[in-house]
């Protein structure tokens, strides 16, 4: 693959900024088991807006799942 | 209390081992009581108690495991982490190794979960520029949040702390104002060397071990406060070298490997005394078997370890490969249909089936009581009456044999055979594979179990031949009684040595030199001299690796007489030695100073425990037990070892038992005594 940006130069006192993903994920990130991405979120792996809406699980304040919240957004959403 | 008397404790993971010597008037005691495991004070109480009432001890030496047994069990104690924002996860990305290549899950879990590792803002540049200064109420919130999570040591590691700790001297004083115990400490404490993971990685691991080998040494010293005993108390540390227990509570990381090392101290003392300065040092105990290698007279330093994976240590240890085969080991056969023995060992607690305390699963030590290798009727360690020869034989043919579809005695011939390719090849990995010459070499196997493969590690090994030391199962407490003091430090300078500001660099050298001459002096006085010595780590510019080199050089007078001169001579002749060629035109750099402080012990004679007038071939000979050997029972003479005199020729095939192992001499081989009173195992002179 070739890069975006290549042979960039930068003079005295530019700032360069980079920022690279995550590496990619295996498998339906629905069916990871809640308590794994409870504990990505208490980590900090992952915040709790991403568990919420790429994970379907609802994680409060505390790091504790809401299991029926959770139960709720994996059936339906996201399908 | 008598000075000269010193008491050298080693706490394996089977046995704990005592020696009791006195200098002046060359007496000893030794003494072997079972280690307990959790509770290893005790097993030390016990074993002290066993040569002394306390009072005649001057000093006591104690090698431990307990820091190693913490590290590869993940048994530490709850760290919290402060560091450089930004920073956070640098123990858990390592140098990008893995521990396999291929997979899609990595399976690395670091000493510091991630939501114990919080960022403060700080800035330090490389050149000791404090860029941003840090907040000291930002470091006292964090510290109160890790101790809320739980946290019960906590380590401060802020990046280019070796170039200026003035922020992380800081950090630590703010944080320790809110923290609830002694256990904290800053990575410019531990080690003010360049390299973020390695000082990352060997601070966190230092608060990881502090809790646990703190109380440890405070179990001991409250114990030891019930004798009459008021001597000082020290710990071996991973270089071979001793320590108070005070510097020990500091940086319990430098005992990662001190059992082990004060093994290879004491075979090196006793190789050399023997007349031989090449040896390969084989400890083979309960559960592991460590090899290590002398060359020249000199045990083999490491400048960093990988206790296991992603767990490195930057300190200065004796090098030693260890793998799980001991007496303890269990064997079985795998899902191909494999023999296997170990690295699951059973310990002393239950130990092998023959001791009948419940594990039926047969060990090594059970395949040598079938084959009549080892006396059941006389155990070693002295807490059993006998072994149950029988139950060996059940574990054996249940596991083992039924398995192979082969009988019992085969069985047993078979486990043997394992264990003894894989010393082979743990032997191998030291010496061939690192061009060194086995021929060249002797093999020094101790511990317990060591003797019983001596025949087998110079056969297959090619070794120039074996000496087995007077006493195998007590060499690491041998170890702990003639291992000097010893204090290392490390500080990264990063200084060029074209235009070196050569006066600036002697008031630095010291004073380190007079910091570690200090720490090695407030120890105690049972030194009689201390030796300093100079190394740095040089390369040329533009190279990431490093070379160690000495410089001849001593501290008197207020200086150390370095000279641009010397370091450049000092530097090109180590170069040249390890690449074969000088990269002449390039500048060159100074990257760290080492210094080490030696409170060296007077040379304990070895002939003190040579047999005496009193020892005689016919007192030596016990009779005659049926030994099987390569498939056929064979009548074998038993010889009562530490009766033979010095000279004594013992012939193959024979078995020689002493309280603390027991020695089997392969056709092919035999036995001589030399004038300290060591077995020599050589081929037969033709």
């Amino acid at each position: 693959m070739v890069s975006k940006i290549t042979n960039l130069s930068i003079g005295q006192g530019h700032k360069m900024r980079l920022e690279t993903p995550g590496g990619g994920g295996f498998g339906d990130p629905l069916t990871r088991h809640p308590e794994r991405v409870a504990r990505d979120v208490r980590l900090g792996y992952v915040t709790q807006a991403s568990a919420r809406n790429d994970y379907g699980v609802v994680v409060d304040e505390d790091g504790a799942i809401d299991a029926l919240a959770t139960a709720g957004l994996r059936s339906g959403a996201g399908r | 209390m008598n000075p000269s008397n010193i008491l050298g404790v080693d706490v394996g993971g089977t046995f704990t081992d005592l020696l009791l010597f006195d200098a002046e008037t060359k007496a000893f005691r030794t003494a072997k009581v079972p280690s307990q495991r959790g509770d290893e004070s005790a097993g030390f109480m016990q074993g002290i108690a066993a040569v002394s009432a306390g009072r005649e001890i001057g000093s006591i030496v104690h090698g431990t495991t307990v820091g190693t047994n913490s590290l590869l069990e993940r048994r530490g104690h709850k760290v919290g982490v402060i560091t450089t924002r930004g920073f956070r996860d640098v123990l858990e990305m390592r140098r990008r190794d893995r521990r396999r290549t291929w997979g899609l899950w990595g399976d690395f879990t670091p000493i510091v979960d991630r939501d114990l590792r919080m960022e403060v803002n700080e800035r330090t540049l490389a050149d000791g520029t404090i860029r941003c200064e840090v907040d000291e109420a930002e470091v006292r919130a964090a510290a109160t949040a890790l101790r809320e999570r739980g946290a019960e040591a906590l380590a401060v590691i802020f990046i280019n702390t070796y170039a200026n700790p003035a922020n992380e001297q800081k950090a630590l004083a703010a944080a320790r104002s809110v923290w609830h115990n002694e256990f904290v400490s800053a990575s410019h404490q531990v080690l003010p060397e360049i390299r973020e993971f390695e000082r990352s990685s060997t601070t966190a691991l230092n608060s990881y071990l502090q809790p646990g080998v703190s109380s440890y040494l405070a179990r001991l010293e409250q114990a030891l406060g019930t004798l009459p005993f008021e001597g000082q108390f020290y710990i071996v540390q991973s270089n071979g070298g001793v320590m108070s227990t005070a510097t020990a509570r500091r940086f319990p990381v430098r005992t990662a490997l001190s059992g082990p090392a004060a093994g290879v101290i004491a075979a090196a003392a006793i190789a050399r005394q023997a007349g031989y300065d090449n040896a390969i040092t084989c400890d083979l105990g309960g559960t592991s078997f460590d090899v290590s290698v002398i060359a020249n007279g000199r045990a083999s330093l490491a400048a960093q370890a990988t206790i296991d994976f992603g767990l490195v240590i930057r300190t200065p240890m004796i090098e030693i490969t260890t793998i799980g085969a001991g007496g303890g080991s269990i064997a079985s056969v795998d899902r191909g249909g494999l023999l296997q023995v170990g690295p699951e060992s059973a310990g002393s607690v239950p130990g092998p089936a023959c001791y009948g305390q419940g594990n039926e699963r047969p060990t090594l030590t059970d395949a040598h009581v079938v084959l009549g290798r080892i006396n059941a009727e006389r155990p070693i360690g002295g807490k059993l009456a006998r072994l149950d020869v029988e139950a060996a034989k059940r574990a054996i043919l249940t596991h083992a044999g039924r398995p192979l579809g082969i009988d019992v005695l085969e069985a047993a011939e078979a486990i043997v055979r394992v264990a003894d390719a894989r010393m082979a090849g743990a032997i191998r990995l030291v010496s061939i594979e690192r061009g060194h010459d086995p021929t060249k070499f002797v093999g020094v196997p101790f511990g317990g179990g060591g003797a019983l493969h001596v025949s087998a590690i110079v056969k297959e090994i090619g070794l120039q031949m074996a000496l087995v030391p007077r006493f195998p199962g007590v060499t690491s407490a041998l170890g702990c009684v003639i291992a000097d003091l010893r204090h290392d430090q490390v500080q990264t300078l990063n200084l060029s040595l074209d235009g070196l500001d050569i006066e600036a660099l002697d008031r630095r050298m010291v004073a380190v030199g007079e910091e570690v001459r200090a720490v090695v002096n407030a120890a105690g006085a049972m030194v009689s001299q201390i030796d300093l010595s100079f190394e740095f780590d040089m390369h040329y510019v533009g190279q990431t690796h490093t070379v160690a080199v000495q410089v001849p050089v001593t501290l008197q007078g207020g200086t150390t007489g370095i000279s641009s001169a010397a370091i450049r001579t000092a530097f090109e002749t180590v170069y040249a030695a390890s690449f074969s060629r000088l990269l002449s035109g390039l500048p060159v750099r100074i990257v760290s100073l080492r210094v080490a402080a030696t409170g060296r012990r007077p040379e304990l004679d070895l002939s003190v425990f040579a047999p005496g007038p009193e020892a005689s071939v016919e007192k030596a000979r016990l009779g005659t037990r049926p030994v099987r050997i390569d498939g056929a029972w064979c009548e074998t003479q038993i010889w009562s070892r530490l009766d033979l005199p010095v000279g004594a020729i013992v012939e193959a095939p024979a078995i020689l038992e002493q309280p603390d192992a027991t020695i089997y001499i392969e056709p092919g081989l035999r036995g001589r005594v030399d004038r300290l009173g060591n077995l020599i195992v050589e081929r037969v002179p033709q």
